[in-house]
């Protein structure tokens, strides 16, 4: 499926959410920029970006990508992502958070590489409904108690990227 | 037999993923299985703490509390086996 338009957004941009945050971290030897997330609470990173002029009213998607200190395929990390719009002159509060109550979820898994990049893509499925210039957050969460999440590593997120499938 | 709580268990595969960590890539990163683990290694303290107790010099034994005695049992176990 085409891509209507795609927003790389790197680890580094990521802010931190007020209450379980994740951690900006480096990989250990060439100091690669990542966002740590622990194996036993669920912390999380948050993204913004503007919803651009090319938005169509298609599937928008997210593609996570990140790694692990870890040689054990079979290991995963569970991702749950929440979305936010808030749009211009309709008196919404930028200051208070409005991410939706249900969450789009998907698993990494990892290789038998230490620190090799693997990643997940996942269908994004807003509340509610998406305009082009809209304010976006994505805020993405390591969900350490869900069954797939059996990664006793920290989960360290590369990058996110959002994209509108025609 | 006293099992480990859920949280005893995650404090314990965490300290040994720390320690695991940095000495390189941890060679089990599987949380289910390093539970079990810290269930195993705790029944089999269970079954030969009793042993190991009555093994005590009595000045020791009987000047020190569980806690000391616990923290004489990690200190061997370091200096043994270097971690």
């Amino acid at each position: 499926m085409a891509r209507v338009w795609e927003i790389p957004i790197h680890a580094e941009a990521f802010a931190l959410p007020a209450s379980s945050p994740g951690s900006p971290d480096a990989l250990p030897t060439n100091g690669r920029g990542v966002l740590a997330l622990d194996p036993s609470s669920d912390e999380a990173g948050i993204v913004e970006f503007v919803v651009p002029d090319a938005y169509d009213g298609g599937t928008l998607k997210a593609i996570v990508k990140a790694c692990a200190n870890t040689t054990t395929a079979a290991d995963g990390a569970r991702l749950a992502l929440t979305t936010e719009f808030i749009t211009a002159d309709a008196a919404e509060d930028l200051d208070t958070d409005a991410f939706d109550a249900t969450a789009d979820e998907g698993t990494i898994t990892h290789s038998t590489t230490a620190y090799s990049e693997q990643d997940v893509e996942i269908t994004l499925t807003p509340a509610a409904t998406p305009a082009k210039g809209d304010t976006c957050r994505i805020h993405v969460m390591r969900d350490v108690s869900h069954g797939d999440d059996d990664l006793a590593v920290d989960l360290l997120i590369r990058s996110i990227t959002i994209f509108e499938e025609a | 037999m006293a099992a480990l709580t859920t949280d005893q268990k995650k404090a314990a595969w965490k300290e040994w993923i720390s320690l695991a960590e940095a000495a390189g890539t941890p060679p089990i990163t599987n949380k289910p299985l390093l539970a079990d683990t810290a269930d195993a290694v705790n029944t089999w303290l269970d079954t030969n703490i009793a042993s190991a107790l009555a093994a005590l010099p009595s000045e020791f034994a009987s000047n020190t509390s569980t806690d000391e005695k616990a923290r004489m049992l990690v200190a061997v176990v370091r200096a043994k086996y270097g971690v």
